[in-house]
């Protein structure tokens, strides 16, 4: 059932590699446990695109959600949308911003740390997981798409 | 400004001065709570904080009503913790939720913005698989952007004319048919400026052939959920009525705990409708202050 004729097949098999490299990826990192994802299925997709969605049996346009990006060295970049979702069971490499500097974050601007976290893409926490920054030399920058901005009022 | 023939239309079938009453009324904000995302308990604590009153709806326990417009401006809607939603529209999901199994493969057939498909994924706790359906594809980016910002994992996006989707089979099918959106006048002002019976005959016929391919597309034993956000009874009893007299089909009664609502009509223009069809019910936006909305449960 192909959706469209010009389409790469993505979805007629799970792809069993990078499922174990992203699965060990967010538990190494975030200390996420891999037993979160059982029963979901990892796809790759274009330009590295890292798929987590449901077991599939036909090729839709798309499906799931893009969890991650490979890039071509092979390193992990995960999503705002992962970390949204899954970071509140992330248990190392967390930033906790106060509420002025979620402010600060929402709009899009980098922000200090002032954490013992490694360097790398940390979960960027107020309340909630706002998103993934990436820190390097004391500072989180940024990883929130530009859509995404936006003033917030109530915070 | 309501167009006079809509008001002579419906003066026999409701109290139409409150209907017409009620239309020129702002919608109250409602919202749910994407239980993906985050936990019921920790939201309403927030909106407290913020100074946010909410009213809770009687048939389900994730859904609010705000007393402030700017809920978009939240943080619960920057994380994808609350999702903006007409609490009318939130009814076909919670009136197939008892069908609703880890396994069960389900299929959304007019899909696009997302708020049924975003819903029934909650409803779902993520498991079992969604195909989302829409045949347009400019709307499926929007559905596709609702779908990664509340979590949903157990979805799958299709872009086929419903009319022509492939031969798969469902537990259960939700029908959320494009459709005259007369119940939405509240909200989107064009609604009027664009309306005639012309129109209604239109969408009637299409949803004809839609409903069709959707009850074929169950499983027996299956459940499909026929809805619109419209009043017209040619949208909405003629389209059930159709289906029942070309396939075997047959109704379960909806109930909406703690709402008024109408029984579907026995008859509309002279023409008699199987009785199965007051099954169905129709919901006028001055019964509960809400949006306008017809429900059908349909089993194979
Ligand atoms: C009432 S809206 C659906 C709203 C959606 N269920 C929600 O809750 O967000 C109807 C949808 O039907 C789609 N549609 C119209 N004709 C269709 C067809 N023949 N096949 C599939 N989808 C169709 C429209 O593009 C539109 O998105």
């Amino acid at each position: 059932m192909a959706s469209s004729k010009r389409q790469r097949r993505i979805f007629h098999s799970e792809n069993k590699e990078i499922r174990k490299a992203f699965l060990e990826y967010v538990e190494k990192r975030f200390g996420i446990p891999s037993s979160l994802f059982e029963g979901r299925h990892i796809y790759l997709g274009s330009s590295g695109k890292i798929i987590m969605g449901p077991a599939l049996h036909f090729e839709p346009l798309s499906a799931g959600i893009t969890v991650g990006r490979l890039s071509k060295s092979g390193n992990i970049k995960p999503t705002t949308n992962f970390i949204q979702t899954f970071g509140r069971f992330a248990t190392k490499n967390v930033v906790s911003l106060s509420k002025s500097q979620a402010i600060e974050f929402l709009r899009g601007l980098d922000v200090k740390a002032d954490c013992d976290c490694e360097e790398g893409y940390v979960v960027v926490s107020y309340i909630y997981p706002l998103g993934c920054g990436l820190l390097q030399r004391g500072i989180v920058k940024n990883m929130l798409p530009k859509a995404k901005h936006q003033k917030i009022v109530y915070l | 400004m309501i167009p006079a023939d809509f008001v002579e239309r419906y003066k026999d079938i409701t109290d139409v001065e409150l209907l017409c009453a009620c239309l020129e009324q702002p919608l109250p904000k409602s919202f749910r709570i994407n239980t993906l995302k985050a936990e019921r308990a920790m939201v309403l604590e927030r909106f407290k904080e913020y100074g946010i009153s909410l009213k809770a709806v009687p048939w389900y326990e994730d859904a609010f009503i705000a007393d402030k417009h700017d809920i978009g401006l939240t943080l619960e809607h920057f994380v994808g913790a609350i999702y903006v939603q007409e609490l009318v529209s939130m009814l076909p999901p919670v009136l197939v939720a008892d069908c609703l199994q880890e396994w069960s493969k389900v299929l959304d057939g007019c899909a696009a913005p997302g708020s049924k498909t975003t819903q029934l994924a909650a409803l779902m706790r993520n498991k079992g698989l969604i195909v989302a359906n829409d045949i347009d594809y400019v709307r499926i980016k929007a559905l596709k952007s609702n779908i990664e910002r509340c979590g949903v994992f157990n979805t799958a996006i299709t872009n086929y004319d419903l009319r022509r989707f492939p031969n798969m089979r469902f537990d259960v099918v939700l029908l959320d048919a494009p459709c005259s959106a007369e119940g939405t006048a509240r909200k989107n002002e064009e609604v009027f400026y664009l309306w005639s019976v012309k129109k209604i005959l239109n969408a009637s016929r299409l949803q004809k052939q839609l409903i069709l391919r959707a009850f074929d597309l169950l499983k027996p034993g299956g459940v499909l959920l026929y809805s619109t956000c419209t009043l017209a009874p040619e949208e909405n009893e003629e389209v059930v009525d159709f289906l029942l007299s070309k396939r075997n089909a047959y109704l379960e009664e909806v109930e909406i705990k703690g709402w008024r609502y109408d029984r579907a009509l026995e008859e509309w223009q002279g023409k008699r409708f199987s009785e199965e069809v007051s099954k169905a019910v129709r919901i006028w936006p001055h019964q509960n202050d809400s949006g306008g909305f017809f429900i059908a449960r349909i089993r194979k």
